[in-house]
């Protein structure tokens, strides 16, 4: 297997606090890999630094062979790395599908737009339905698929799904991560962040377990239950929690 | 009677004219949350434009509007480039600051280069009108209502149907959303701004033959696009027409209605920017905007 993303002792953070301390952690291609944390261990400002929305303070980020840090934040999305922000951040007052078009804005998803919005609209049904629609209007489940819906109109090879179950209900999240599992069979790459571990052991295969900025243990879900690694992370450290 | 309908008429004409006047300045706030206080100057260098290809070159203001409306917008982005992008994330005072300064500078350029003097431009439509019995239709009007109706429509289907005009309307929304689309949100922001200038210089150039062209109108003009954008709400189009024609009409019946109303009906858009301020501070249509 060839690795698709790399990221290697990642430091990053907000003005005045650094959050990541130092975060290694790779992904390689058609995997699916999770990275879980408790609130403000830094997953989210993992998920900024790659897409470029921070600006790291040190480490590297190669993506397909591509120094990701050199590249403007912008112009990523071309490259096949696309991010479904955490809490959605659908454009509210812009239509369902006039989102899913803005999704495929970029060079190498534009001349197939039509195809992959019809295959966004088989795997999301309900996207469909609610074409016209103003996406503001929509329930937190229904943005929720937009906004997966949106990173996919990119036609990435790599999706990075930053807390997709947040205040979902038990179902949205269950038609949720079915189709995120149909997308990583399709052979997309993924990494997830997530802080319903069950939900994220249903379609991962590796996962990074991260606290206080530093990445404390990683391998397979079945090594990282066994290990109690996943405990400590969300309920261990005695220190006081960073901010995010 | 005939005063009733004539009041209308004027209203809905002068409406057509503010319409255009502000709506450069709502959107423009909606997409870079700027308030471009010189938005007055890019209206005026239109008016200027359009008077000197008159002169000159003997150019009718309606086909040199075009060309103007380009060199302004070109201009604008270029300022946009050199000063604005800078205090894009400074406190609101920066900002105010920068523009205000900016619009005085621009004023006094024009005032060195071109003396104070006030001039128009003369048209054979500038002087002639439609006579209905006693209702009196200005053919300049009825021309710089339709100039402006086809540029408005031509901005709404561009930021409904073009690639472009959605992705100005995304960053609009979220610009850090737009980013994760790959849209380059600082090239919308100068695009944004050099439309938006152009539309003050389309405002200018069909003020040319309807008004009288000072180095010093665009503040004047740009105190009531800023009522009609508080009154129509921040940012919002639509609310930016209604609030033009709310003004028109105001000012309208005032300067037709009020002993000594002419007068008086210049000061109608301070009155109204102060009541929109106490009873209602989004505006119209606005929505809320967060203070930072």
């Amino acid at each position: 297997m060839t690795t698709l993303l790399n990221v290697e002792g990642l430091r990053a953070g907000y003005e005045d606090s650094i959050v990541l301390q130092d975060i290694s952690l790779s992904v390689n291609e058609g995997e699916v890999v999770a990275l879980l944390g408790a609130n403000g261990s830094g997953k989210t400002t993992t998920m900024r630094a790659l897409t470029g929305l921070i600006r790291p303070f040190g480490g590297k980020i190669t993506f397909a062979g591509r120094d990701l840090l050199a590249v403007e934040p912008h112009r990523r999305v071309d490259l096949g790395i696309a991010l479904c922000p955490e809490g959605r951040q659908v454009f509210p007052n812009i239509s369902v599908e006039e989102n899913l078009f803005l999704g495929s804005f970029c060079k190498r998803s534009r001349p197939d737009r039509k195809q992959t919005l019809d295959s966004v609209y088989s795997l999301f049904p309900k996207l469909a339905e609610r074409r016209e629609q103003k996406a503001g209007l929509m329930s937190g489940g229904e943005q929720q698929m937009l906004a997966v819906g949106r990173a996919l109109m990119s036609k990435p090879t790599m999706l990075l799904l930053d807390e997709p179950s947040l205040g979902l209900s038990p179902k949205m999240v269950q038609i949720l991560f079915g189709a995120i599992g149909q997308v990583a069979r399709s052979g997309i790459s993924i990494l997830l962040v997530e802080q319903n571990a069950q939900a994220a052991f249903a379609v991962a295969s590796r996962g990074y377990a991260i606290s206080m900025g530093r990445v404390t243990a990683s391998g397979t879900i079945t090594e990282l239950t066994k290990s109690g690694a996943l405990q400590s992370s969300f309920l261990g450290s005695h220190q006081p929690v960073a901010t995010a | 009677m005939s005063l009733f309908w004539q009041c209308i008429v004027d209203s809905l004409l002068l409406g057509g004219l503010y319409s255009l006047m502000s709506i450069g300045l709502s959107l423009g706030f909606g997409v870079t949350r700027i308030i471009n206080f010189a938005h007055g100057e890019m209206i005026m260098f239109g008016a200027y434009g359009a008077y000197f290809a008159s002169v000159l070159l003997g150019v009718d203001p309606l086909l040199s509007l075009p060309l103007v409306s380009i060199v302004v917008a070109v201009t604008a982005a270029v300022l946009f480039k050199a000063l604005i992008e800078k205090v894009l994330n400074a406190p609101h005072i920066n900002q105010i600051l920068l523009l205000f300064g900016l619009s005085l500078a621009l004023q006094n350029v024009a005032a060195i280069l071109w003396t104070g003097d006030a001039r128009s431009v003369a048209t054979p439509y500038s002087l002639t009108a439609y006579e209905f019995d006693l209702l009196l239709v200005p053919h300049g009007r009825i021309i710089a209502f339709i100039v402006a109706a086809i540029l408005i429509v031509a901005l709404f289907c561009w930021l409904r149907f073009s690639e472009l005009g959605r992705a100005t309307r995304a960053v609009a929304e979220n610009g850090q959303a737009a980013t994760l689309m790959g849209i380059n949100v600082s090239r919308m922001y100068m695009l944004s701004f050099g439309i938006n200038a152009a539309l003050g210089a389309a405002t200018g150039a069909i003020s040319s033959f309807l008004l009288t062209i000072t180095p010093f109108m665009g503040f004047h003009m740009l105190v009531k696009a800023f009522a009609i954008v508080v009154l129509g709400g921040l940012g919002s189009v639509a609310g930016t027409i209604i609030g033009a024609f709310a003004l028109a009409f105001a000012e309208t019946w005032v300067s037709y209605y009020v002993p000594e109303g002419n007068g008086w009906a210049e000061g109608v858009a301070f009155i109204v920017l102060l009541f929109v301020l106490i009873i209602r501070p989004k505006g119209i249509l606005g929505q809320a905007v967060a203070v930072h």
